[in-house]
Parts: structure tokens; sequence; C-alpha cells
């Protein structure tokens, strides 16, 4: 892994030349491990976070890094809108790096996992072995793309787009090697979940709030998905 | 060699074959190529990522600014909402690459940061630095971030239209500025189809438009302006429309989108002229309760409700319930039990809070102390934020001549000098003696007799008995069975709401927008009163308003200049008026017949009508208008029941003879325009706007033009846009209040008014020096937010003190108070005057212009009606009409948002939502298509089943089934303008709205009281689509 | 009660009909070079058919493969490194080893014309057939690892795809060889593999929840009924009646084909339209689009163009070794 660890200095030297150099103490500082917690009592379903990382990242229609499913669940009181923003997990046993057939995807010092665009073939293997469909072959550039925890944003000491625009302040980003940092408070302080437990990925996108009957494959029935599905067929008056 | 058979079928299958795999491999041999000799289409680790706008050191906080790019703060209109954003721009290009929000503005931060952070200070706490950025995150929503693509959209219309073919039709020319101007001032044989009067021709402030109705006013009114809301330009519209042309036909569109809720909180905040609105201490209370709101779904303002949402769910010890035919995102179930959808029968709230208030009566659970306190003097005696005219008595005889009125001292007691002759009458609370209102307390109820001056008695009551009257008239039984709401539910939501002291709130908004609205708002924001929440922390306010902008400033006058008129008449959709003051009621009694019912309804207490303008202006009563002008407004796709009434009228140029709509777009009214005059989109536009409310600290959001106009260009130069054009009218009509000598400064010195900097940048001076100056712009400053690129207009245009003022607050977006000043130890530091009305006597002294009636002047429950009082069940009975329609904002569009393609790859068409059981009952699946039948119209979508929605309602989504847009194609001039059908997919309720059967000339549905558009509770009948 | 998706998000199938075009190429190809190294070194029987089919399925493989990859100018990129913990990179040399093999067994095989096997010529059969134990294994095993598409990542899935991949070996060279009017190689292999297919397809359709939702809501009768019936059934069935017919051994061993294309069709489309985090489908069979026509439509063509060459460089190789021994 070390010549990735290379490429990821390569690649952000453009960048981190700018930037005044670390002072001393911070660069003995632990290195980050970024994680992002998602606080689902706050988040109202508003897609900013999908619009906004779409264009931020120039992600092409009919395709998202980050997408917020917003599902009405069946309770004894009655129904509930039950949201749950989606992005990949930046995995601790990320399922999607080992079939790489051509070592494009890997995971950086701090944990983003991320894909060199000028060495991915495009095989599309590590989509199929992602279980959060987190990754898709990115119609623009033609190489598989997914949330990179916005490297060139974190990387230059800004917070990634989804989370800079998140109305409900839901989205939490942070440095989990940190015990002060927010991210880490607030996982102190409530019980937190991740997604697909069963297939021992170690997500680090942590959910408070999460229903166990979202945090697996979630039982849907009719809804907008048969819409849309629906929406060409008859005629529906003048347009 | 010779060529067997074998081998000339090889030969033909190999070529066939070689065919087919060429035609195959075609895209892979391209994509191959492309590989070879084409650069890799992304680099690096980032994707297809647009390089940061700054970086910031990890350890200093210092920022390093990207010199390709900047940042400006203007101001959002992605909805009505108008948040404080920050644009980021390609300076190459000159496109923006993405806008979220503005840190120094409150209504895109919780908190917003101190108005005097500095520039590069306020971008490091937006960073991950010391992870300042996420507390102090600055943020736009979905729509927000989406409304970029508007810029450089392709339905763009950049230059002056003019309609070729007629009416409607979809066929244009491009004309010169000159000649737009030319043609609608002066008129003339525009169209070959007659002569047309221009706008001078109209402009008659003398000759009374109708000699038989002198008060309708002068002919000037003939001119109806249809403008956008307050959206911050508002204002130049205004001076041109009132101030120098001199029609009263001018208002925003409230009538169209929340007159009911505006409408209840002035009756009970006492200004029915401004209808000023509560909303919610969201920071600090403990219970909420929203009815036919949907903070965070919709809601205004949107997005800083959505943010307070989310802070109060993370809070301990709050719970809040939505009442709602529909379920949506405002309620959250990772939030838990703590917050309920209270599905309710359409229209029918009314009944669920009448039936609060009854329990709350019965069970004394309301603030007895502070409604106990009957001026403000009392209530400050007494440590109350607020005060109530609960104890005032009322004459309760609706036959009296002061039926409705308050008992006022001058009618018990001689001999009083004018004030004290006003004051209103009540019991103390200690002696039990008749004592006009002072500071003590009174007595909460009292229904007895007084005797008058004349010698008469007269029933009395205080406002609180007949609130509790008003209440007790049905049982909780009688009330649950009228909303569908079970009694206990009732009574848990009034416990709950009565559980917190002051830390309890009551908010509405569009559910109210049907024909029980005004009621059903005044008794949901009564809920308020009886708990005393008023300017409490953790209650409700009524926000903390603006800075001096377009007002008689410290600067600059921008209202008053020589010349101005003073608009007289009547509304031409006859609000605001009372029927009984017109000549047509006068005439009618003079000769002995019964003057009601009207024509048609007036509604003598309430806004302008503008949502009924179209209509009525078409059908002529109360008159006809000679030129209407549009601008950024669209009601004929957002008012109910509009397009069915006027779609066919308006193409009738002997009904309306000119039609000039001013827009960026055309949309479903601007399509029936005769001229089409450009404007800009929001980013390039220049303005001066609040927030609509939740804000409790003082809000001015600047809007400024943060990238180049698109629009063509006038011939001195200047970009073709509303302001514009209103200045070059004005100026050829010689107007007062345009040209040389307009707009007066604080030391009465005139100064011009030839485009729109001239005014907004005037304006922003004001905004500037209100309170104190801000401090000036250094270069450096300007340069970082992009303000350096309007400074020659600023040098120009401002005096030399004052430029470089401007420029600070330009550089920040906006001006805006700190959000340290919201409180005043456990009140609002902005706090609400005037004493809540528990009765209003207003209304309680109107008359219903259909039967005569006096209405009823405090909170009470009645079932949708028409304007006659006819109950819409009664015409159309459930049997026959067995559902009830509800539009509900979409989260993911507003009105104008339609062809957006970010949104629409979220979402491209809505559902027509019914209930799992109902569906069942009509063997309808998600996914089918059916048709929804109201007395009007039919639409068909496709159904989505669900239970988060009340039984017996249709749910429709707003914001989709666009017929323009995008959606439809027009040709201008040889020009094809491709219309896509897939933006006009799903349906529009409107459609189904439909004009009220107990009025003799055609009105679009509304409430009998005030008038607001019903698109809400429409009755339907579903049938299942073969 | 299921959830309502009010705001749902699809994801499209990854892995394009060119996959489903090479899984059946170079699935068939191994199929084939397995009968072929059967016949040649345990019946002692030439094989010609199989060799054809061997060599021209494996060559026409190698194009839709690159052809599903949305960057195949990079195809080097697999070589430039070594990626040892996945199976593709595996695959990666596998595939041009297998190619060039049976192609030089062609090549080798025309050149002796009736001459016997030389003892090279013997040690590349072995070869070949080793590399096509390598590639049934790496295709089943690339696939039935993937743990998120829990159709895929079954016992039942690698064990019917290998066997369709034998099968629709065995078929291609039946159909080939009473194309060239000879009985040839590979019906007692498409009996034993074709009822081997209906076994374990049928022990994994009553183990497999996730292949009865497959079946149940994707593609019930359309697909994977059509690859029973027609494409296992009725060719094992025409098999064992038709012995001698050359017309019946040909349409049962094109059916066979055709039930592994079914085969792989189904379950491959199928799977990925099943999304990963709910239970839905993003999309269901339509017509068929563009892109799987030009698929199916590109790879037949290159199969045509293959297998014409692989038998005229056998035949014009036999004629030349006969014209020279004639000499
Ligand atoms: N997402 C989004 N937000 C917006 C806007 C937008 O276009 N999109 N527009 C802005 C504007 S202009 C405004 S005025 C505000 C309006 O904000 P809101 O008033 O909060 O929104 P509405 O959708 O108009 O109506 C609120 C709710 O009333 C419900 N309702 C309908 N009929 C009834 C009824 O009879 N009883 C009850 N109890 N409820 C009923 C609807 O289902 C809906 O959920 O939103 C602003 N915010
Ligand atoms: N059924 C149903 N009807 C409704 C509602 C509902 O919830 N349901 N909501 C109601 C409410 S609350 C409201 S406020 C009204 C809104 O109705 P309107 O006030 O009439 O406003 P919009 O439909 O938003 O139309 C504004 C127009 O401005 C133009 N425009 C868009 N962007 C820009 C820009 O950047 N600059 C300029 N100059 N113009 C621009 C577009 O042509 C757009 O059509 O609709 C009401 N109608
Ligand atoms: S979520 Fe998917 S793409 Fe992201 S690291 Fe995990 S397996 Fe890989
Ligand atoms: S698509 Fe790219 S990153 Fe993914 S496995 Fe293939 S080569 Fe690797
Ligand atoms: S971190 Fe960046 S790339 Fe990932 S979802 Fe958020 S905006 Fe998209
Ligand atoms: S921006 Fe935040 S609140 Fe909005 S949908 Fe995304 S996560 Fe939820
Ligand atoms: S709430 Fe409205 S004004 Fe505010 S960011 Fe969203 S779209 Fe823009
Ligand atoms: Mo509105």
């Amino acid at each position: 892994m070390n010549s990735r660890r290379e490429f990821l200095k390569l690649a952000m030297a453009g960048s981190t030349a700018a930037v005044a150099a670390p002072t001393a103490a911070s660069a003995q500082a632990k290195p980050k491990r970024w994680g992002m917690l998602v606080d689902l009592r706050k988040c109202i379903g508003c897609q900013a976070c999908t619009v906004a990382c779409t264009i931020e990242n120039d992600v092409p229609e009919g395709q998202h890094r980050t997408a917020v499913p917003v599902y009405e669940l069946d309770g004894p009181d009655g129904p509930s809108q039950a949201v749950l923003p989606r992005l990949c997990n930046h995995c601790d046993e990320p399922p999607c790096i080992p079939v790489c057939p051509v070592n494009a995807t890997f995971k950086t010092d701090e944990g983003a996992v991320v894909v060199d665009a000028e060495q991915c073939v495009a095989c599309g293997y590590c989509v199929q072995a992602c279980p959060y469909e987190a990754r898709f072959i990115n119609h623009k550039t033609g190489v598989a793309d997914k949330c990179t925890f916005c490297v060139h944003r974190t990387s230059v000491g800004l917070l990634p787009a989804c989370v800079e625009t998140c109305v409900g302040n839901a989205r939490v980003f942070g440095d989990l090697n940190d015990p002060e940092s927010d991210i880490r408070k607030l996982m102190a302080q409530y019980e937190t979940k991740g997604l697909r437990p069963e297939f021992k990925t170690g997500p680090n996108v942590y959910y408070i709030g999460l229903d166990d009957r979202l945090a697996s494959t979630v039982a849907v029935g009719g809804g907008a998905r048969d819409l849309r599905q629906g929406l060409e067929t008859p005629a529906h008056g003048e347009v | 060699m010779t060529i067997s058979r074998r081998g000339v079928l090889q030969g033909a299958t190999a070529l066939g074959a070689a065919g087919a795999a060429f035609w195959g491999f075609a895209e892979t041999g391209k994509n191959f190529y492309q590989g070879v000799v084409g650069t890799a289409k992304a680099k690096g680790i980032a994707g297809g990522a647009l390089p940061p706008e700054y970086k910031v050191d990890p350890s200093s906080g210092e920022v390093i600014l990207n010199p390709d790019q900047r940042v400006g703060y203007t101001m959002c209109m992605g909805c009505t909402s108008v948040c404080g954003i920050r644009v980021r721009v390609d300076k190459a290009s000159g496109d923006i690459l993405r806008a979220t929000g503005n840190p120094y503005s409150p209504l895109s931060t919780n908190p917003h940061i101190p108005y005097d952070t500095p520039i590069k200070d306020a971008i490091t706490g937006l960073s991950a630095y010391g992870e300042q950025g996420l507390a102090g995150r600055s943020t736009a929503c979905g729509r927000g971030n989406a409304a970029i693509a508007k810029q450089n959209s392709k339905e763009r219309i950049l230059k002056p239209m003019k309609r070729v073919g007629e009416r409607g039709s979809g066929q244009w020319k491009e004309i010169s500025w000159d000649q737009l101007i030319e043609e609608t001032v002066e008129g003339g044989d525009l169209f070959g189809e007659g002569h047309v009067e221009g706008l001078r021709a109209i402009r008659d402030l003398k000759t009374p438009l109708d000699p038989e109705n002198p008060e309708y006013g002068p002919k000037a009114n003939q001119l109806v302006v249809i403008p956008v809301f307050k959206n911050g330009r508002l204002m130049m519209a205004a001076r041109f429309a009132k101030m120098a042309y001199g029609t009263r036909n001018f208002v925003g569109h409230r009538s169209y989108c929340g007159l009911s809720m505006r409408a209840g909180y002035a009756a009970m905040l006492d200004n029915l002229k401004k209808q000023p609105h509560l909303k919610p201490d969201y920071r600090h209370a403990k219970y909420m309760l929203f009815i036919g709101t949907a903070p965070g779904n919709a809601g205004n303002p949107y997005k800083l409700q959505g943010t307070l949402m989310g802070a109060a769910r993370g809070r301990d010890g709050v719970k809040y319930a939505v009442v709602d035919p529909v379920l949506t995102n405002s309620q959250n179930h990772a939030f838990g039990k703590d917050n309920t959808w209270v599905p309710i029968r359409p229209g029918t709230d009314g009944a669920l809070v009448m039936g609060m208030i009854r329990w709350i009566m019965e069970n004394e659970r309301y603030d007895a102390k502070f409604l106990a306190q009957p001026s403000g003097a009392a209530a400050k005696a007494a440590g109350e934020a607020s005060w109530s005219n609960a104890t005032h008595l009322v004459i309760d005889d609706p036959e009296h001549p002061k039926g409705g009125s308050f008992l006022r001292q001058g009618m018990v007691t001689a001999d009083l000098d004018e004030d004290a002759q006003k004051a209103p009458m009540c019991l103390d609370a200690e002696t039990g003696e008749l004592s006009p209102a002072k500071g003590r307390p009174a007595t909460l109820f009292h229904q007895g007799t007084v005797r008058l001056l004349d010698g008469s008695t007269v029933p009395v009551a205080t406002s609180l008995s007949l609130l509790r009257r008003e209440a007790l008239r049905k049982t909780l039984s009688e009330y649950s069975a009228d909303c569908g709401v079970p009694e206990e539910r009732i009574i848990s939501l009034a416990r709950d709401f009565t559980s917190v002291g002051k830390q309890a709130a009551a908010d509405c908004h569009g559910g109210t927008m049907h024909t029980a609205g005004f009621y059903t708002a005044y008794a949901i924001v009564m809920l308020n009163a009886l708990v005393g929440n008023l300017n409490a922390k953790g209650g409700t306010t009524a926000g903390g308003g603006r800075f001096k902008d377009v007002q008689k400033g410290p600067r600059y006058n921008l209202l008053a200049f020589p010349g101005k008129v003073k608009v007289k008449g009547v509304d031409a959709g006859r609000g605001g008026f009372a029927y009984e003051k017109t000549s047509e009621f006068k005439r009618l009694v003079a000769d002995g017949k019964n003057p009601y019912p009207t024509q048609a309804p007036w509604h003598s207490f309430t806004q302008p009508m503008g949502a009924q303008w179209l209509t009525s202006v078409l059908e002529g009563y109360p008159y006809t208008a000679k030129a209407v002008i549009t601008w950024s407004s669209n009601p004929v796709y957002g008012v109910a029941g509009m397009e069915n009434d006027i779609k066919e009228k308006i193409k009738d140029t002997k009904r309306l003879p000119l039609f000039i709509a001013i827009d960026p777009f055309i949309n479903e009214t601007s399509r029936f325009a005769d001229y089409i005059v450009p404007d800009r989109v929001f980013y390039e536009a220049w303005g001066w706007a609040s927030a609509w409310g939740g804000v409790p600290t003082k809000v001015s959001t600047a809007r400024w033009p943060v990238v180049d106009c698109q629009t063509g260009t006038t011939p001195d130069g200047r970009h073709m846009d509303m302001d514009n054009f209103f200045i070059d009218v004005a100026k050829r009509m010689d107007l007062p209040g345009f040209g040389d000598k307009a707009i007066p400064d604080a030391d009465g010195n005139l100064h011009p008014l030839h485009r729109s900097e001239d005014f907004w940048l005037r304006a922003g001076a004001n905004v500037a020096f209100d309170g104190g100056a801000v401090p000036e712009s250094d270069d450096a400053d300007m340069a970082i937010t992009g303000v350096d690129r309007i400074r020659a207009d600023l040098e120009s245009t401002l005096k030399p003190d004052e430029w470089r003022r401007v420029a600070y607050v330009y550089n920040r977006g906006g001006r805006y108070e700190d959000a340290a000043k919201t409180y005043k130890s456990e009140t609002f530091a902005r706090s609400y005057k005037k004493g809540i009305q528990v009765w209003n006597e207003t209304v309680g002294m109107a008359r219903n212009s259909m039967t005569g009636k006096k209405f009823v002047g405090c909170p009470t429950w009645q079932a949708p009606s028409f304007a006659d009082g006819t109950k819409v069940d009664k015409a159309f009975p459930p049997d026959l009409w067995p559902f009830r329609v509800v539009s509900t904002k979409s989260q993911l569009r507003s009105s104008s948002t339609g062809g957006n393609p970010y949104l629409d790859d979220l979402k491209l068409s809505n559902a027509i939502a019914i209930n799992t059981v109902d569906a069942e009952q009509l063997s309808i699946k998600t996914g089918d298509w059916i048709t929804v039948i109201s007395p009007s119209n039919r639409i068909s979508g496709q159904a989505l089943v669900r239970q988060g929605i009340a039984r017996g309602a249709i749910g429709i989504e707003h914001g989709y089934g666009h017929r323009e847009l995008g959606a439809r194609t027009h040709k201008i001039g040889s020009v094809i303008l491709e219309g896509h059908s897939n933006r006009g997919l799903g349906t529009n309720s409107n459609d189904l709205g439909y004009t009220d059967p107990t009025s003799q000339r055609p009105v679009l549905l509304a409430d009998p009281v005030v008038g607001s558009i019903a698109r809400q509770a429409l009755p339907a009948r579903i049938e299942k689509m073969s | 009660m299921p959830a309502v998706d009010l705001m749902s998000f699809d994801h499209e199938a990854v892995w394009r009909p060119w996959a489903v075009a090479y899984f059946l190429l170079v699935g068939t190809g191994a199929g084939a070079a397995l009968l072929l190294a059967y016949s040649r070194l345990v019946r002692v029987a030439e094989a010609k058919g199989a060799l054809i089919v061997a060599a021209s399925f494996a060559l026409a493989s190698g194009l839709p493969l690159l052809a599903d990859l949305h960057q195949p100018a990079r195809f080097m990129h697999f070589y430039s490194g070594a990626a040892p913990g996945s199976i593709m990179w595996w695959g990666s040399w596998f595939l041009p080893l297998f190619i060039g093999s049976t192609l030089l067994l062609a090549f080798m095989t025309g050149r002796r014309g009736n001459a016997p096997m030389c003892a090279g010529e013997r040690t590349l059969t072995m070869i070949v057939g080793a590399l096509a134990f390598c590639i049934l294994g790496y295709t089943a095993g690339e696939m039935s690892v993937v743990a998120a598409r829990p159709v895929w990542n079954t016992l039942g899935f690698p064990v019917v795809l290998v066997l369709t991949a034998l099968m629709s070996g065995a078929g291609a060279t039946m159909a080939i060889d009473s194309l060239n009017g000879e009985k040839g190689e590979g019906r007692y292999m498409l009996v034993v593999t074709g009822a081997a297919t209906l076994v374990a397809f049928g022990l994994w359709m009553l183990t497999d929840a996730s292949l009865s939702t497959l079946a149940a809501d994707y593609a019930p009768v359309g697909l994977l009924g059509g690859f029973i019936i027609a494409g296992v059934v009725v060719p094992v069935a025409l098999a064992v009646s038709a012995k001698s017919s050359l017309l019946l051994r040909g349409v049962s061993g094109a059916l066979a084909v055709f039930g592994a294309l079914a085969f792989r069709w189904s379950t491959f489309n199928g799977a990925q339209l099943m999304s990963k985090t709910e239970t839905a489908f993003y999309g269901h069979e339509a017509a068929l689009s563009r892109d799987a026509l030009q698929a199916l439509a590109g790879s037949a063509g290159l199969l045509i163009l293959s297998l014409i060459f692989v038998t005229l460089l056998i035949n014009l190789l036999a004629v030349r070794a006969s014209k020279q021994t004639q000499a």
C-alpha cells in the first residue's frame, strides 16, 4: 500500500503546497481518521446534501455519491417518516478494495476509501462488491466513483460539501482518533449504529436513531420506485 | 483458384458477421480510442470535484484564497424564504459553481456569527479548523443548492418579446427595447387587431373609471400590476405602480399564499392592515403544535425552520405534534414518540381546535394571570410579556348598531376627553366594578348587561366569555365527529399544550387555505393567547424586523418624492372594502331592495385580493382592466381554479386589451402575455429583503449581482430588467419619482433615478447607517467577496462617506443584528407591543356581503362554506364526493423550480396519495393510473397508496404538473425553444379548483370571511383508469 | 407491513450484457476444451469440433470482456502490477493464456493434418484442459465471492454456472459437428451436465431465498423458465432420444448453448437489478435495449468470424500439410 500513499501525497501536492507547512505540534499529533455521524433525529430529508454533493463533485444525472431515501414505516402509533442519508461508509474492512484487479482503489492514511481515476479500468468489480451500493461507474469520467469524504476539501482544511450544507445539522464529520472531536463526543453520548453489520465491513458512518428495520435490507412495498417504473405508460392529459 | 459455393456462403456469412461485430463493438472502439488519445476525464482521487474555493491551514486557521474563484454573499430565491447565501463563482467563465449559506445570515446559520466578524475569519469559521464549521455551518437547502441551474437555463428569456399569433399560442418575435417602451407606453394598433390603449392613456388620475361607482377610483386603477412577493425588489415595482403611476391595484401573492394564517394572526395581533404574524421560539419551546403547517417540509422560512426543528429534536424535553391530513417530513421517525402525526379530515381543524379550547376552558388550563391583564401597563406590573383584551367587555347583541364592538368608557360615562372616551371597559378583578382597562387585573368571565348613557341597556360579555361560549357550542364528541380526530387525542393535545407554561406554541399556515380558513387560523393562533406565550422565551415572537432600506431612512427617503400619488379607490378583487360602502349597495337600499347578496363577495377587512384580479377584471366586476402587468408571479399556476376560469377569456383582447409580463421565464401566466420583458434571475439582481418571521433579531438581506446579468442591454448599456423597464416607462411618461430629480436625501437634495443602482444602492446606504453606521470596508475585503466588481457603481452613485460602508454591508450579504441581542432575560428583546385580541372588534362588526350577517369576532367553528354560508358538504355531499383534496408543498420543489435538472433528478413527478383503506375499497394499488374528479375538472395521475394520509383525503404534492417553464415548445422568430414533456409530469391540484357556486358572478372559491383562496379541502371523487 | 419508499434511488447494472456474452463465450470455450481434452486424452478421439469450439469461442471472448470495461484502453493495467487478492486479476492472466493455448493447439492440429498427435500437442492439450479448469474456476469464483450479491454468493450459482458452461461446450460442439456433417463428441457430456444442472438448480432454488425472489419478481417464466425448459430439459431430451439425427443433435446442442446464455442473462442482469439495500428491483426486463442488442449482435458476429477463422485455419493448414505429405 505504500505506493498508494505516495500517490495520495502526489495527488494532493498541488493543493497542500500552498498551505503553510504544518507546525511541529500538529505534525506530531496522531494521524486523523475521518468518520461521519448522521443524527437521524435532525435530518429533515431536504436533500441539500444530495444536490450539494452532485454539484461539488460533478456527479452525473441519475447517479449519486450520497442520497437520502425516505421511508414511511409502520408503527403501533401509526406510520412515521424515516430518513436515511446513505453514502460510502469508508469501511475498515472494505470488500470493494481487495477485488480490484488493478489496485486502483485504496484507503488513504486518513481512512477515506478512494479510487485512482487514472489507474481504474472501470471493470465494475468493486461496484459489485460494495454491499452499500456506494459505488458506480461515473458516466462523465468513465471510472469508478464514490464518496471520497470530499478528500479535495477535507485535505485542505475544509468540510465536505454535504456537511457544509446540511440543513438539519445532522451530518457531523470529524476525526475518530481525536476523543475531543464532535463526532467522538456524540458517539460517547448516544448509542450509534452502522449499516449492514452482517457484512462485518467496519463502517465509519455512524447513525443516531437508526431503526433496526433500516439497518440491513429495508423491506419496501409499493412506493416511489413503482411510480417511476409506471410513469411513462399511459398518456396523462395535456402537457 | 476457383470459388466454391461454400466459399461464397462463408464469405457472405463472414461479411455479415463482421458487420454485426463492427456495429456491436463500435462503442468499445470509441472508448478505446478515446482512452488512447484522450486525456483521462478525471484525475487523481477526487473524481470530477471542483477545485476548492480556498484552503484553511489546519494549524493556524489562516485562509488561503483560490485566485480563480470568488465567493460573494447574496440572497436566495429558490423559494420565498429569501435566505442569505454564499455563491461561489468561477472567475474565468463567470459561472456559478455552487451556492450554500451566508454565515452572517440568521436565516442560514444557527446562530449566525457576530456582524463585525472579519471576512476572513468568517471563512475560517466555516472550515474544519478547530471543527468550527460544524457548529458554525451555514447552509442552503436542496432547492437553494439546485437553483444555480437557473442562471444558465436554456429557457431564459433574454430579449423583449412580442406575441405574433393569438394570446397563448407560443409564437413570438424579438423586439428592441425602444420598441417595447414605445409600444407599451403609447399603444396603437399593436397587433393588427385594432387600437390598444397604452400605459400613458390609461394613467388618468382624474376621470373616474366608472362614473356610476365613483368609489372605484380613477381610470389609472385600470392598470393592474400583479408582482411577486416581498422578494427584496418589490419596492421598485411599487414605486412605479402605486406611487408614480397611481394605480391602487398592486399587491403581492398573499391572497393565494397564506392569507388565512396572516388574517388569523392579524385579527389576534390587532393589525389587520399589516398582518403581522408569530413564529414559535423553536430554540426554547418545550411543546409545539403545528396545524396546517409543515416546518422542515415546507414552511417559511423553510430552511431556518428545518434547522431549528432539527435542533429541537436534539434537545431534551421537547415534544411536538403535527396535525395534517398528510404525513410529511415534519415528523421524524428517529425522534420517536415525542413527535406525533395527527391525521385530520381536511378543512376541519377549526373543530379540533375549538374542542381543545373547550377542554382548556372547562379544565381552567389557561394562563389566567396573563389573560387578566387588560393593558400593557397591567402586564408590566404583573411581570407578563404581553397583554390581551380577554377581560374587555363586548356589546353582545348582533342587532345592536354597536354590536360586536367593545364597550367604551364614552358609552357609559359623560364628559370625558377623547382618549378616555375610547378606553375599553372591563370589570376590575378585585372590586368587580365596571372600569376602564388600566394597570390592574380584570375579571376574566362575565356576561351581563350595562346601561348606556342614552339609558338603553345592552347585553355585554367579556371577550373570553364569548370565546368560551363559542367553544362550548359543541360537545367534544361533536367536534371529534366533525374533524375525525378521536376525543382522547383532542384532550391529549390540549393537555400537552397547557402543560409547559409559556414554553408552548401553536402555528399554522398553508393548511388553512380553505373555505373555513379564517376562523380556523384565528382559533389555532388563539391557543397561544391561552398560554400567554407572546414575547416569552420559548413562546412566540413577531420577529425582529429590518434595518431601514426602501423607507424614509437616515440617508435617503425612498418613499417620498415630489408629485407622489396617493392611490384611491376600490381593489379590483373587492378586498379591504366594505360592500356597505359601495354605491351599488346604496342604490339598492335607496330603491328599497334587499342589497344582499352582492353580485360577488366583498371582504371588508382583508388585503387586496390579487388572486381574484384576473378573474374579476376579465368578468368586469367591479370593473375591467385596460392593462395587466405581471412580474415574476404565476397566478395561473398557483391559484386554485384560475386556469379553468380564465384560459379562454384571457385570449379575448376586448376583455383585456394589454398584457405585459416581466419574467426571466415563460410560465403558465406569462404564456398569455402580449409582451414579455426579460428580467434578472436572483443572482444577478439588486434588492433588500428581510425574514418573513422566525428571526427575532433585525435582518436585512442584500441582493446584488454576484454574477453578470445575462439579459440584453438597453441602447444606453443597462441590462434589461424589471427595474429598467419601469424606469424607462416612467421617464417616457414623465411620471414623478423617476429621472433626474427623484430621490431626496436627508438634506432634501434630489438625486437621479435612471437605473437600478440609483435606487438600490441608496437603499443600501440607509441600511448601512440605520441605528448607527457600519464601518467602512477596505479594498482587500471587497476583493475577497467580489464587491470590487460593483465598486465603480458604489463610488459613482453614493456619497464619499457612504460607499465604503455600503460595501461593508454587501461584503456580508446584508446587515444583521447580533444573535446575542435576542432575549432580555426571559422575554424577547424585540417584543410585540399591541394587545392580543381575543375578540376582534373589526371582525365582530363586519358583515358577510352575501347574507348581511355579522361575523363572529372571536374564533369559532364553522365548517367549510361557500361565500353565502352554504356548507360545502351540503352542496357536494360526501356520499357523492367522498374525498377532499389537499395540496402539500413538495419538499424538493417550489412552484418556480419546475425544470431544474438537479431537482428533477431527485423526483420527476408527483403522485396522487390516498389512504390504504380507501385504496383497498377502490381496488387501487400504488402505480395505478387514477382520475380525480372535482366539481370543475378532472386530472389523472398515478396513485400512491400509503398509511400516511388521512382517510378520505387525497394528497397532491405541489410544484408538479407544469405546462410551461420548459414543458411547452415556443417559437421566437425562427428560433424554436424546445419543450420537454418530462418537465410537465405530475399533476397540479389547482386544476381541480372551482368557482364559488353561490356567487352570481364568477369568483374563485375562497374563504367567506377574508377571501383567502381555497386550495385545500376541495371535494372530489376518484375513478380508476383502465 | 413493508415500508413505503417515498424517496428512493435506483442503481444501474454495472456489468452490462457484454459480461453475459463474455461469460457465455469463455465458459463454452472452456467446456469444449475440457471435452476436447477428455476426448483426446482418455477416449483417443480427434474431437475436431470441440477444438474448433474451444479455440473460436475463446478467441471471441476477449473483445466482449474488453467491451465491458468502461476503460478498455487501460487493459494493460492488469499486467503492470499484481493484485493476487482479486480473482479478476487471476482471470486476466488465465484468459490470454487460454486463448493463446487453444489457438496454438488449433494451429498444431491443423499443421499435422492427418498425422498422429505428437507429444508436444498432447502436452498442450493437457495445458488447454488445465487452463479450461482455471477459466471455469475463476469465472465462477469471481462472481460467487461477491457477498453483496446474494444470488451469486451461494453454492448453487457457481455450480450451475460451471455445469451450464460444460453443457454449452458440449452443445456447441454438437452443433458445429452436425453443421460439418459429423456426429462428433459431446452428446453424453450434454446429457450428464444437463441433468446435473437440473438437479443443482432445483436444489439451489429450494434452498436459496434470493433466487426465489429473483425468480418470483424478476423473470418468472420469461428467462429462468426458458432457461430450464428450452435450454436444459429439451436439449437433454433431444440428445437422449435422437442419437443418430444430425439435425436433432445440432438443435439439441444449439439449445444447450441458449440454455447457458439464458441462465447467465437472467442471473447476471437480474441479480444486478436487485437492490442491495432494499427488497426491490431497479427495473424490469424491458424490450432488449440497444446496449443489449449491440452486445448480442457484436458478440455473435465476432463468434462467427472466429469460427470461420479457426475452421479455415485448421482446414487450410491441413490442406497444406496433406500437400506436403503427398509431395
Ligand atoms: N419545500 C418548500 N418549502 C417552502 C415553499 C416551497 O415551495 N417548497 N414555499 C414557501 C412558501 S411560499 C410558503 S407560503 C410556506 C408554506 O408553508 P406551509 O404552510 O408549512 O406549507 P403548505 O404545504 O402550504 O401547507 C402545510 C400543510 O398543510 C397541510 N394541509 C392541507 N390541508 C389541510 C387541512 O385542512 N388541515 C390541516 N391541518 N393541514 C392541511 C398540507 O398537507 C401541508 O403539509 O412554505 C415556504 N417553504
Ligand atoms: N395547489 C397549490 N397552490 C399553491 C400553493 C400550494 O402549496 N399548493 N402554494 C401557494 C403559495 S404559498 C404561493 S406563495 C404561491 C406562489 O405563486 P407565485 O407567487 O405566483 O409564484 P411562483 O409560482 O413561485 O412564480 C414565480 C415566477 O417567477 C419566475 N422566476 C423564477 N425565478 C426567478 C428569478 O430568479 N427572478 C425573477 N425575476 N423571476 C423568477 C418564474 O417565472 C416563476 O414562475 O402559490 C400558491 N399556490
Ligand atoms: S461502503 Fe462500499 S465503497 Fe465504501 S468502503 Fe465500504 S464497501 Fe467500499
Ligand atoms: S472499477 Fe476501477 S476501482 Fe473498481 S475494481 Fe475495477 S478497476 Fe478497481
Ligand atoms: S463527503 Fe463529499 S463526496 Fe462524500 S457524500 Fe459528502 S459531499 Fe459527497
Ligand atoms: S442535508 Fe442534512 S438534513 Fe438535509 S437531507 Fe441531507 S442529511 Fe438530512
Ligand atoms: S429555503 Fe428557499 S430561499 Fe432558503 S436556501 Fe432554500 S430555496 Fe433558497
Ligand atoms: Mo407562500
